[in-house]
Formats: C-alpha cells, structure tokens, sequence
C-alpha cells in the first residue's frame, strides 16, 4: 500500500480532531451566536434583495428587459450562495469547516436552480406577487381593439403595437415584420428558405419558436405568429419576445394573442387597400397633372394662333391694300393727264394696270372677307328694318343700271308683306347687290330681272326672297357646287365675265350666319332663279 | 375762294404721302403739310392749324387713335378729322368715330383726286352751314 495516501489519510483525521476541538473549546453561547449571526446577515441579505421589491421597481423604472433578467440571475446567484452556506452550517455544524467545503458548492448550484425556476414559475408572480396577469393581457390589448382601427400606414400601426405590448404588457422586442418591406429582404430570403422545408408550417396553433426551426428565427422571439393577407397571401410575421417575468405564454394568453393577430391582420388589409388606393390616387394625379399641363400648352398655342390669325387679318388687309392704293394712285395720275400726255397705246396699258388694281383690291376683300366669315370674326351689327322699303331701296338703286343694258328690273311683294326683320342691313345689302349684280352680268340685253318677296311655304316662319333672271342659266351639274369658293360658271380663265367667283360663297355664308338657307333653280340658256330664305324673329 | 384750305397729312408711307401731295397741289386752293409720324403730325397741327387733317391709323410708335385722342384734347386745335385708312378688320370706323374723328374713308376704294374732291365736299358743306350732315359713307362695290 502506498505510504503516502496512508499519511494523507491520518493527517485528515488528525485534522478534522483538531477542528472537533477547536469548535468544543468555544462556549456554548459563543457558537449558538456564531450560527445565528451568520444566519441573520444572509436572512438580511435575502429581504433585501427582496425579489418583490426589485421586480416591482424593474416595472416602474422601465429597465430593459436584458438588464432585468441579468439582475434576475444575479439576485437568484446571490440568494444561492447565501442558502448554500447557511444549510452547510445548519446542518453539520459540528465539522462545519470541511463539511462546508464540500457542501457549499452542491448546495449553492442547487438552489440556483430551484431558485430561478421558482422566481420565473407563474406561482410566484401569481400567489407571491400577486399579479393576475391573464386580466392584465386581456386588458392591454383590449386598449388595442378599442384605441383604433383606422391607422396612417404602418408606421403608426408599429407605433400603437409597440406602446401597448412592449410598454404596458411588458413584452421584449415586438415586431411585425413585413415581408414587403425592402428592409425585410433579409428575413424573406429565409422565409423563403423555409418554405422549401417541408417539414416547417407556420401554424397559429403553436407559435411557439425555437424548436429546431432555423436560428435565425429562433433569433427573433419567443412566439411568431403569421399575419395572413388578402386572398389568403402570407404578409408578414407578428414576433413577440419574452415576457419580463416569464418565458413561457400560457394557453390563455396564446388564445387572446390570436384574436390580437386576427385584428392586426385586418389593420394590414385595410391600410393595403389604403395604399392601393394612395397610390392610384397618386398615379391619376400625376397623369391628370400631365394632361392640364398639355391641354395648357395647347390652349396657349391655340390662343397664339389665334393671335396670330387676327394679326394675319389686319397685316392682310392693310399691308395689301396699301400698294395697291399706291399702284393705283398713281396710274390714275398718269391717266389723269396732268403730268404728260399719253399715247393711246400707253393710255390703254396704263388704264389695264388701274383696273386691274381695282380687281385685285376687290379680290382681296372678297377673300379677307371670306376668311373672316370662315374664322367666324365677321361683325354682325342687328337692326330692325323694315324688309320691303329697304330691299326696293336696293333694287331702285340698280335700276339706272339696268336700264342702259335695256334690262327689266322688277320688284314684286304679291302678299304685301309690311314685316319689320331684324337684320345687318350692311351684310343684306351685300347679299342683294351681289344676286343682282350676278343677274345683271349673265342678262342679255331686252332681259327681265325680277326680285320677289313671299313668306316661305314649306314654313311660315322664314321669309324667302327671290331674285331671277333669264340669262345664260346654269348647267344642272354646276349648280351644286356653284356655292362654294372660287368657281364661276364659266371658266375663270375664259374672262368672259368678270368676278373673283367669291361673290356666292360669301352670300351663301352670310346667308347661314343670318340663320336661312340659300339655293338656286336653273335651267341653261332659259336663266336661273336665286332664293333664299330667311327666320322671321319676332320683332 | 381767296383763303387757301390747309391740310395736314399724317401718313408714314412716303410714296402715298407723295401722291397725296401731288394730288392736293394740282389745285391751286389747298396748302400742304406732310407729317410722317403721329408726334409730328401733333405739333405740325399745333403749328399750322389746319382746316382737314388726313390721318392713317396704322403708324409706328404713335397709332392714329392716340393721335386723334391727343387732337380732341388740344382745346386750341379745332380741325376736321379725316381718318384715312386701309385698316378694315374690325370696327374701325366705328371706333374712330367714337373718337371723335368726323369722316372715316377707305383708302384703297379711293383715287388720290376722288379724296381731294371729297375734301373739297366736306368743305363746302362746312361752309355751306350745313354742318350737321351726316357724314358721306362710302358706296361699297361689291
């Protein structure tokens, strides 16, 4: 036998006579307050450390949950220790100093344990601290159904979410995750991930993480709950942590977490539609801003153009006009004889140069006049006039005329018509010296000329007035187009007859701008019959 | 008639300014003045107080309304208006009247001597006492 261990072993024994002695040398009175002063400071140490008090002022003083769990561990450490070396002394007291050597460590670990279990059992908070934490929950997230339902976006939502569950209810890190948020790309990626695991379901039955599920979401709380969307889509998690005072949620709370999540699901939905509809909303007002801004753009260059057709006018009429009065001045001074005479050939050319600026100057009206009518920028100015006197004015005017061409000009009104009508008389008078002047200018000598004035039968309610010749008539084929701009009869190039073949385009507009109608009746060789018609207004 | 009739032409063109000229001259009864733009044409009239101002409408830097505005508040200008245009676009002639221009002629309908004639007429009619007819409206030739 080894000599050594047979010495260790006498030398314990002498060891622990020499401790038995030491302890029976003291008074009885000396140990008995050795014992219970050891005993009364980890007693102090135990109330003041008073896991009550310090839970309660955790709760008050907001101390992260971290922290508040670290200090559990130290508190439950501490108590541990204290318990440790007051069994070991209690109990074996005798041979207290190498007991205690042995014992203290199994004791302390122990109680640590036992401990700790018991501060995070629903035993202690219910009957020692007397929480009724069910009530508390149903009550927290009560305030949540009841704070509101509509939400700005989400934002707001996490912020109302945030202050009820992690505030009030004492829940670490509670999060909804989003999986359409870019920020969540990360977390995506692995629901993806876990989607392809045929093993992992998300499951409202048992939120419960961190059991063989992948460690990043184990990372992220205790309870993950999934938030289903429209059309059954999975949008997004809700996450809870740990509890302040225990990890584990009871069957009671999961129940009113669900109900929680069933409503937080409904919030999603709805700002969903809200941010479908902002964001059509934003769209159309884009769109409906970029459809004013063209229709702006456009109005502007309609109203340059309109400008523009108004300057086209005025530098038309004047800047035209003006050469031509010069062109015609002073042909007529070379006409005039005052400055020189002229041969008769020199006579002839220069009086072809004067009539041809008078022509040209009447053209030129004709055709302002004509576009003024067509851009709708002719002035009427309306009167009351009475319609027989006014038009035999006209016709008596015309009569000298006649007369040298030995044609008959008559006016007849066989219904004695004594109307007053309201009319432009400058722009009738247009219309009447324009059919006359055409009748006179296609009438051969010893013709007939006679202008008439009925009511119109097909409608009592327009005048008709009539102008008709027996001169050259108008071909049937002609006769529809003979309103409208430059066509004349016979052909412009021919000259066999003067006009600008303007003359009836410009009537046929006034006409209609008067409200009536204007056509012709013909037959070639045997002359034409011009009539048009005219709203009686009642005066 | 031993006074002669004094004219004042405000016209920036200078060929029509000349054939005006010409025209009035060919008679012996009328003095003439030629003014090229509507300020001068202002202080010419202050100067020489004519009977009949012959005035264009459309001029650079001074239009003829402006000009005939500036005539009918000088007090100390009393003169026949006389506006002679080629302006036919809207209602000119309803707007110089207004204005107080006394005749309106279209300048392209007539000849340099039909417009001495007419100014001969509208100052014989003056004379004549008869001031207060109407004023001759051009025949328009269709």
């Amino acid at each position: 036998m080894y000599q050594g261990w047979e010495n260790l072993v006498v030398h314990l024994k002498d060891l622990i006579t020499e401790k038995k002695i030491l302890i029976e040398q003291r008074s009885f009175l000396g140990r008995f307050f050795s014992h219970i002063s050891i005993g009364f400071i980890r007693f102090f140490l135990v109330i003041i450390a008073s896991p009550l008090s310090i839970l309660n002022k955790f709760r008050f003083l907001n101390i992260p949950l971290s922290v508040a769990s670290i200090l559990k561990k130290i508190l439950a450490l501490t108590l541990a220790i204290g318990l440790g070396i007051l069994v070991s002394y209690l109990f074996f007291f005798q041979d207290e100093e190498a007991y205690m050597l042995l014992l203290f460590p199994v004791t302390s670990v122990t109680s640590y344990f036992t401990l700790s279990s018991f501060f995070n059992s629903r035993f202690f908070y219910k009957k020692i601290l007397r929480i009724n934490h069910i009530k508390d929950f149903k009550n927290a997230i009560q305030s949540f159904y009841e704070k509101k339902f509509f939400y700005n976006d989400i934002d707001d939502l996490r912020e109302t979410v945030n202050l009820i569950f992690e505030k009030e209810l004492n829940i670490s890190s509670v999060k909804i995750i989003l999986l359409e948020d870019e920020e969540e790309t990360k977390f995506q990626n692995m629901i993806n991930k876990l989607k392809e695991d045929k093993n992992f379901y998300f499951s409202l039955e048992d939120p419960y993480l961190g059991r063989g599920e992948m460690n990043e979401l184990k990372n992220l709380g205790r309870l993950c709950f999934p938030i289903w969307g429209r059309s059954e889509a999975l949008v997004g998690f809700f996450v809870l942590g740990e509890k302040l005072h225990e990890s584990l949620y009871s069957r009671e709370e999961i129940e009113i977490l669900k109900a929680a999540v069933f409503h937080l699901s409904l919030i999603l939905r709805i700002l969903s539609y809200n941010k479908d509809i902002r964001e059509e909303v934003a769209k159309k007002t884009v769109q409906l801003s970029e459809k004013t801004k063209e229709l702006q753009k456009s109005y502007r260059k309609l109203e340059e153009l309109d400008q523009a057709k108004d300057s086209f006018f005025a530098v038309t009429s004047h800047d035209l006009r003006t050469p031509m009065t010069i062109i015609k001045g002073y042909s007529d001074f070379l006409l005039s004889g005052k400055f020189g005479e002229l041969n008769p050939q020199q006579a002839e050319f220069i009086k072809k140069i004067f009539d041809s600026s008078n022509n040209l100057i009447s053209l030129i009206n004709s055709i302002l006049d004509l576009s003024k009518l067509e851009a709708d920028r002719m002035d009427f100015r309306f009167s009351h006039e009475k319609v027989v006197p006014f038009l035999e004015e006209i016709v008596t005017d015309f009569k000298v005329m006649c007369a040298q061409k030995k044609i008959t000009l008559e006016f007849l009104n066989p219904e004695n018509i004594k109307l007053k009508l309201k009319i432009d008389p400058e722009k009738m008078k247009r219309v009447m010296t324009n059919l006359l002047g055409n009748a006179y200018k296609f009438t051969g000598e010893n013709g007939k000329i006679s202008v008439k004035i009925e009511k119109y039968k097909e409608d009592p309610s327009f005048l008709e007035i009539s102008v008709k010749d027996n001169g050259i008539g108008i071909a049937k084929e002609k006769q529809k187009t003979i309103f409208e701009k430059f066509t004349q009869v016979e052909n412009f190039l021919q000259k066999t007859y003067n006009g600008t073949g303007l003359g009836l385009s410009i009537v046929d507009k006034i006409i209609s701008k008067l409200g009536g109608k204007i056509w012709v009746e013909s037959v070639e060789k045997e002359g034409s019959n011009f009539i048009f018609i005219i709203p009686i207004q009642n005066a | 008639m031993l006074e002669k009739i004094k004219v004042l032409i405000i016209e920036d063109n200078e060929d029509l300014n000349q054939m005006f000229q010409m025209a009035f001259e060919s008679k012996d009864n009328f003095e003439v003045e030629i003014s090229k733009n509507g300020l001068d044409g202002i202080t010419k009239a202050a100067e020489m107080k004519p009977n009949i101002i012959l005035l264009d409408i459309m001029m650079p830097q001074m239009n003829g309304y402006e000009v005939l505005k500036a005539l009918k508040n000088n007090t100390s200008i009393k003169t026949t208006v006389i506006i002679n245009s080629n302006l036919e676009q809207k209602d000119e002639e309803r707007e110089a009247l207004d204005l107080g221009a006394d005749y309106y002629l279209k300048k392209s309908e007539y000849t340099p001597f039909q417009v001495v004639e007419k100014v001969e007429e509208i100052v014989n009619s003056q004379q004549g006492g008869s001031a207060s007819e109407t004023p001759p409206t051009p025949e328009s030739d269709v």
